[in-house]
């Protein structure tokens, strides 16, 4: 019997063990050395050697990624700021990041929620898990959210078995490329790096595009529906009661929206409804630029959807002079106003 | 909780350590431990029924000791008895709704009008395994091979016992019940043997039958909108998932098994190597088979031995009909049946039936021409007859054969027929490697036992790999459901 249980771990345990060995190499390839367009790593790296201490946390989706400077909340508030938006995820994934970011680091004074058509979008099966695979293995606060997922890193045996989840060939190919390559595949070109060596600064960054009237024609003829899972307003309401729960200021924001394809979302309306009331409801202030004079202005848009980088400085601009400064008196720590809506 | 998931992991590692370790060598409070964890085993699937499963665990227990020590005609009586409720249990949770309205459409179809009501019935999980095995138990007692056992926790375990409760192998009492009652020391040959067996049960499992799952489930539930090419690939492929699913299922249950010191009976001997579908039917699902050969078949038989061969096709197609109606309780099972009991008709009519000849290799260890072409005929006479047991209704089932046999955009591939290349390739070397161990109890048995360890762990190494690149998704076994 003895003999048969050696046996038996020897035979699990030294590949186990060759594989946790592996694991720990790629993972720090993936963490540090890759960069891609998007580059959540940067973000998620900063969170795990809890490196931010953030005053103000902007959370949301690409659009809160490309639409708040951080730099000028910064300078025009003496604060730091930190922008944690996260290309493509829904609020439950902006909740898991802000529930790391906390983790590892102090609460943020003030939550900018930057809500949008993705908040409730039911994308179980379209979010790119592989963001976060250098940082999955044992975290099981992240396998709680994504088991969700049908799909590669959402399965119990990619967390905890070691290498599991790399084993697909997107991964191997990847690591068979130069590793500045993108592992999304999604833009196949390397990015400029700041001054720090990092492509976004406090999780900001300016897209530097011009509007592409082919394609974006194209686009404005285009009729949809987005695909709410209503799931996720219980979601929104739990982040917003937690938020609330340990005197977290929060200002829930919809960000401009170009005017012209403002009509392309057939239910545009019932998901601002949503936000609206939640905003009634925990006595948060929701603003909504969708009829603010930015949204009119093409050449502040790179698409639809998202602002250039002109049009983010124009826009947190507008957001930082006439939103946070006129409500939060700023010294030398945010001090918490006592506004209400 | 099905076998390759990470609680079946956790919870047969609990048993395994307090079976080997506190109770080592201690038999009575061994089945004791198997007896509990078989109950939280079947009450993690299917809590609801743990007391239906205790209370005929009980009934067949005592109607086991009257048999023994009854007269000859009380025995006889109480056996029928023993048989009925059995049956009766089947038919209740089973087949009365089936019948209820099979009847109301028939009476409606002849114009009497019926409101039959059908029940609110839920289906007990494995209840058609562990109803089989209460039936044989009071039968063997009455036809004297067996002597009840007097011990109620030894008979319950043979009937509960959880690798095996919910798709099998159908132990008969005479092979499990002395293992239960005897000792069972750690045997170090045959749980390495279990763990070999567990692995290519996996690998069935896992890497050829769940990943043909999802794209053949996609094709059915969208028949209309493929081309007669997919469908009849779907077919083949289909047939290639029940075997892997529910083959792979048994050799899980029987390595397990082994881990436990038990030896349970064989389920699968290479069924897609049969030349004919007599052959085909003693190699496939061997438990249910030689159980309805034994108990239906052979005496039907007897009872129409005086009308010749009209008698033996009878008896077949009648056994037939019920291998089908075990599967469920529908039409199409009913059609699966019958069409295999016709199947039989040419074997009974030349003579051929009960032949068994072992098939012959030549120079190049495949098999002579005339005996590939049987193969691959019984194959396809099998496949067809899959596409009858997947069908949900017969309406479903005209649909996917006019499919196949719709003419225009017959070779249409579609994009996603990509995915099957690795897949295919994964089955085709599962084939070959059945192919040349084919005289072993299960593929890698004996395989790569006297290779160098290097090489032999290589492809221990391999297979594992493989099952954990496979092994995101899990689907239940298909045999659960009957």
């Amino acid at each position: 019997m003895k003999n048969f249980i050696l046996k038996t771990s020897l035979f699990l345990m030294i590949p186990a063990f060759i594989a946790f060995l592996m694991d720990v190499a790629i993972s720090n390839q993936l963490k540090y050395y890759i960069k891609d367009f998007l580059c959540e790593n940067e973000i998620w790296n900063d969170i795990y050697s809890s490196n931010i201490n953030a005053n103000i946390a902007i959370l949301g989706a690409s659009r809160a990624w490309v639409h708040f400077d951080t730099k000028i909340f910064n300078d025009s508030l003496n604060v730091y700021c930190y922008n944690f938006g996260e290309d493509g995820s829904n609020i439950l994934l902006q909740y898991l990041r802000f529930k790391e970011y906390t983790t590892f680091n102090p609460s943020p004074k003030i939550v900018i929620l930057s809500v949008d058509l993705w908040t409730l979008k039911n994308n179980d099966n379209k979010y790119p898990t592989s963001s976060f695979f250098p940082y999955m293995f044992w975290n099981t606060r992240i396998f709680e959210v994504l088991k969700r997922f049908d799909k590669v890193g959402s399965n119990k045996l990619d967390f905890f078995i070691p290498m599991l989840r790399y084993l697909n060939i997107n991964t191997i190919k990847l690591l068979i490329k130069h590793p500045k390559i993108p592992y999304w595949g999604a833009f196949d070109k390397t990015f400029e790096l700041n001054h720090e060596g990092k492509l976004r600064a406090n999780g900001y960054r300016g897209m530097d595009l011009l509007w592409d009237t082919t394609k974006e024609m194209s686009i404005l003829k285009m009729s949809y529906e987005v695909d709410i899972d209503y799931r996720l307003i219980y979601v929104m309401e739990t982040l917003l009661k937690e938020l609330i729960k340990n005197n977290i200021e929060v200002i829930m924001v919809y960000t401009p929206e170009y005017r012209e394809g403002q009509c392309i979302t057939k239910n545009r309306n019932e998901n601002i409804t949503i936000f609206e009331n939640a905003s009634r409801k925990f006595n948060i202030p929701f603003y909504n630029y969708s009829d603010s004079i930015i949204s009119e202005k093409k050449e502040l848009f790179y698409n639809v959807q998202h602002l250039n980088k002109n049009g983010a400085e124009v826009f947190t601009k507008s957001v930082v002079t006439s939103i946070i400064y006129p409500h939060y008196l700023v010294s030398k720590q945010v001090i918490v106003s006592s506004y209400k809506k | 909780m099905i076998f390759n998931s990470l609680n079946f992991l956790i919870f047969f590692l609990a048993v395994f350590f307090l079976y080997y370790f506190p109770l080592k060598e201690k038999t009575k409070a061994q089945n004791w431990l198997l007896l509990i964890s078989s109950y939280v085993f079947y009450g993690i699937a299917d809590w609801q029924m743990i007391l239906l499963l205790l209370v005929a665990t009980t009934i067949f227990y005592f109607l086991g000791l009257a048999i023994r020590t009854s007269t000859e005609k009380t025995s006889s009586l109480l056996t029928t008895l023993g048989v009925l409720l059995g049956v009766g249990l089947l038919f209740y949770f089973k087949y009365l709704n089936f019948f209820i309205e099979s009847f109301s459409d028939l009476f409606n179809a002849i114009g009497l009008k019926t409101n039959w009501g059908t029940f609110n019935i839920i289906l007990p999980l494995g209840i058609s395994f562990f109803t089989f095995r209460l039936l044989s138990y009071v039968i063997e007692i009455h036809r004297g091979k067996i002597a009840p056992t007097k011990d109620f926790v030894v008979f319950a375990t043979y009937v509960a016992f959880f690798p095996t409760i919910l798709s099998g192998p159908i132990d008969r009492p005479n092979n499990f019940i002395p293992q239960l009652a005897g000792k069972r020391p750690f045997n170090y040959g045959l749980a390495v043997d279990g763990l070999r067996q567990i692995l290519w049960g996996l690998f069935q499992k896992v890497v050829i039958a769940d990943n043909l799952a999802g794209i053949i489930n996609e094709v059915w539930g969208d028949i209309p909108n493929q081309s007669g090419s997919i469908l009849l690939i779907m077919a083949i492929l289909y047939s290639f998932q029940l075997y892997t699913d529910f083959s792979g299922y048994s050799h899980m249950a029987i390595g397990v098994g082994k881990l436990l010191g038990f030896r349970i009976t064989k389920n699968f001997n290479y069924p897609y190597f049969s030349r004919n579908v007599a052959e085909f039917w003693r190699n496939w699902h061997i438990s249910l088979t030689s159980w309805l050969t034994d108990y239906i078949f052979i005496p039907l038989n007897i009872k129409f031995r005086n009308i010749g061969n009209l008698g033996i096709i009878l008896a077949i197609i009648i056994n037939m009909v019920i291998v089908g109606l075990w599967h469920g309780a529908n039409w199409t099972f009913i059609i699966f049946g019958l069409y295999h009991g016709f199947l039989f008709i040419p074997l009974i009519l030349t003579g051929s039936i009960f032949k068994k000849k072992k098939l012959k290799v030549n120079k190049l260890g495949l098999p002579f021409l005339n005996d590939f072409f049987k193969i691959i005929g019984t194959f396809l006479l099998w496949t067809f007859s899959l596409i009858i047991f997947r069908a949900e209704n017969t309406g479903q089932l005209w649909e996917y054969i006019n499919g196949i046999f719709n003419v225009s955009g017959f070779f249409k591939i579609t994009a996603g027929s990509i995915v099957l290349i690795p897949i295919l390739a994964l089955t085709s070397i599962l084939f070959i490697v059945e192919w040349l161990e084919r005289e072993n109890e299960y593929a890698i048995a004996d395989l790569g036992l006297k290779w160098r360890y290097p090489l032999r762990y290589a492809m221990y190494y391999s297979i594992i790999i493989a099952i954990l690149w496979f092994s995101r998704e899990e689907h239940q076994f298909i045999y659960f459901q009957f």
